[in-house]
């Protein structure tokens, strides 16, 4: 009983010293940012305008293909290379010797 | 009859009912389409096709049937576009469905135009290519659906080995529906909008218990990766189509006509440098084969397919001095390039398209067996590797075979060995020819040896040096006349050009048969 009392206060002292610190701490904060961070925003939201502002339709062309490049929503193109194929077809030849041959039989 | 003052003008009609026919399911319809993120019936076929190459058949083809209010939902067309065009020039047949009309479903009227468009191909040597998007067989005109199917399975199988066949799966496909693309040579589905099952989640649901997602079930990534049922998976529908285009242009349009040729490109040169630092010569190391093939290719270009299935194999088109070949090479980055199930039943089925299509085959071999286990064992994996062995005999295209690194057992006489029918056999000179690779060997070879010494370790070791020293080179093997020439690395190219040129046209008798009894 004798260290009840005393271990209390000491508790009370301890947890108010924490909960003061923290009010404190909370005040500097908002102080801070009504002088600082208003100032900040203002000059952040004025280079957003001016990054926004489109220079060129090229530009958003170029950015909106960049986009799509990386967020995977642009076809890729698929290399086709240019062939060429015999004019004369062995499947015709084949059909018409076929022809020929089945007439040959009647 | 009316007087002719009143008739209606025959080309007024024509171009009146035309456009009628040509809306399929009209405007509700195409922006339901759009809505899901898909294209319509034509916009798909206009897509694929050369500008102003399409010619439509059986445009005003309805449904006779009259049952369940079925006469009152004519579709001209009957939900299914069919006819023939160009793809960069090449004569190719075509069908595709209409989800917007009917559901795409497939009635009497439906299954008679692709059965249609489909003998058309047939009597002309041209590729099809289906367009899938239906809801499945029209319940409405019960057994004629069914008929309808049977008969477009019947046709798929009579044009297979004469004409490719392709199937694009860009909507549903399910229950019977799957089997026409089963049967055709390549499928391609589109990621997050192809769905392809024989019975769907519901159904599962209520026969097992178990719980599945459409996309789990069935989605392009599924049956590109795990059931193997399809072979390319884009990520959009224009990119689909492309690579159809491209897979087009390595194919010859039916199996008596030669594969287009191009142009011999500048790159890779014919003694190639960047080939000496690929495969490392210790048979442990993985290295990605597909590096090995786009430094000996024309352009580096390569098609593969299959990609994301059986990944211990490699199968692709590339062009060697402008002419397409089939590529097929162990991949000793996904279990070390073991042939096992699925990558012997991916390999077999690609040797025996390009057989068909007279693409010569092109193998780069560094197999160290058929993969051990009781899983392989009771999964089947004899009957499986035997179609490896089977599809290798049957072919008489030109084989070339160039032993990378290891072609060890059984998997050496289906990859590389003469005794199947190789044309050539090349070899780098660090290739290992055996029956086993050394360590095993030497085991089996020098048990007694190793048990009896004082230091078995040592004995091992110095046993596994001696078998290494004898078979780990290709010349034993060359000595027999097993391995034709072998070649540095740097000069892969060249030599298989030689080789392709030696067997260009080769004639190989085979004795009559109705067909071979493939160990299916």
């Amino acid at each position: 009983m004798d260290s009840f009392i005393p271990g209390i206060l000491l508790t009370t002292i301890g947890m108010g010293v924490v909960f003061g610190s923290l009010v404190v701490l909370m005040v500097v904060i908002l102080l801070l940012e009504r002088f600082v961070g208003s100032g900040r925003r203002e000059a952040s939201a004025d280079a957003v305008a001016q990054e926004a502002a489109p220079e060129s339709d090229d530009l958003d062309v170029v950015l909106a293909a960049a986009a799509g490049y990386f967020l995977e929503t642009e076809t890729p193109e698929v290399y086709v290379p240019p062939v060429r194929r015999n004019a004369n077809s062995v499947w015709a030849r084949t059909a018409r010797a076929g022809h020929l041959s089945q007439r040959r039989r009647r | 009859m009316p007087p002719e003052s009143e008739r209606p003008d025959p080309i007024d009609e024509l171009k009146a009912l035309t456009s009628k026919a040509q809306a399929l399911g009209g405007e509700a319809a195409r922006e339901r389409q759009h809505k899901q993120g898909k294209l319509t019936a034509r916009e798909r076929i206009d897509l694929l096709l050369d500008p102003d190459s399409f010619s439509e058949l059986n445009l005003f083809v309805e449904t006779r049937s009259t049952d369940f209010g079925m006469d009152a939902r004519r579709s001209p067309g009957d939900g299914v576009i069919t006819g023939s065009g160009h793809v960069n020039g090449q004569l190719v047949f075509v069908a595709s469905q209409d989800f917007g009309a009917l559901g795409g479903s497939l009635g009497e009227m439906h299954a008679e135009k692709i059965v249609k468009m489909q003998e058309l191909a047939m009597k002309a040597g041209a590729p099809i290519v289906t367009i899938l998007d239906s809801g499945g067989a029209r319940i409405q005109e019960g057994v004629l659906a069914l008929h309808g199917y049977a008969q477009i399975f019947h046709n798929n199988t009579q044009a297979s080995g004469v004409i490719p066949q392709i199937s694009i799966i860009v909507g549903p496909c399910a229950g019977g529906a799957v089997y026409s693309p089963a049967i055709t040579d390549f499928v391609f589905m589109v990621d997050g909008l192809s769905k392809m099952f024989i019975t769907g989640p519901e159904v599962i649901k209520a026969v097992t218990g178990e719980d599945v997602s459409v996309e789990e079930l069935g989605g392009g990534a599924v049956h590109c990766s795990t059931s193997g049922n399809a072979h390319f998976l884009a990520t959009d529908e224009r990119e689909c189509f492309e690579m159809v285009k491209k897979l087009l242009s390595f194919l010859p349009s039916n199996n008596l006509d030669d594969p287009p040729l191009s142009d011999t490109p500048e790159w890779p040169p014919d003694e190639n440098p960047e080939l000496d630092g690929i495969v490392p010569a210790e048979a442990t190391t993985a290295y990605d084969v597909r590096d090995l093939v786009t430094n000996v290719f024309d352009d580096g270009d390569f098609l593969e397919v299959h990609a994301e299935f059986a990944k211990n194999i490699v199968v692709g088109f590339a062009r060697l001095k402008g002419r397409p070949v089939g590529v097929v090479g162990n991949q000793p980055t996904h279990l070390a390039g073991v042939l096992d199930i699925d990558s012997s039943d991916k390999l077999a089925r690609f040797v025996r398209f390009c057989d068909a299509f007279n693409l010569p085959l092109v193998n780069f071999v560094d197999v160290p067996g058929y993969l051990p286990g009781t899983q392989q064992e009771y999964g089947g994996v004899i009957r499986h590797g035997a179609k490896v062995l089977f599809a290798y005999s049957e072919a008489n295209v030109p084989k070339i075979a160039l032993i990378v690194r290891k072609s060890y057992g059984g998997a050496y006489i289906a990859m590389s060995g003469f005794g199947l029918g190789y044309d050539r056999v090349l070899a780098y000179p660090f290739a290992e020819i055996a029956v086993m690779g050394p360590e095993g060997a030497a085991n089996i070879i020098f048990r007694r040896e190793i048990g009896e010494a004082e230091d078995p370790d040592k004995v091992r070791g110095e046993k596994i040096e001696e078998y290494r020293r004898l078979f780990a080179k290709p010349y034993t093997a060359a000595k027999y006349g097993l391995v034709d020439v072998i070649i540095e690395p740097r000069h892969t190219r060249s030599a298989l050009i030689r080789a392709l040129e030696m067997t260009a046209h080769k004639r190989e008798e085979r004795p009559e048969k109705k067909h071979g009894n493939i160990p299916l």
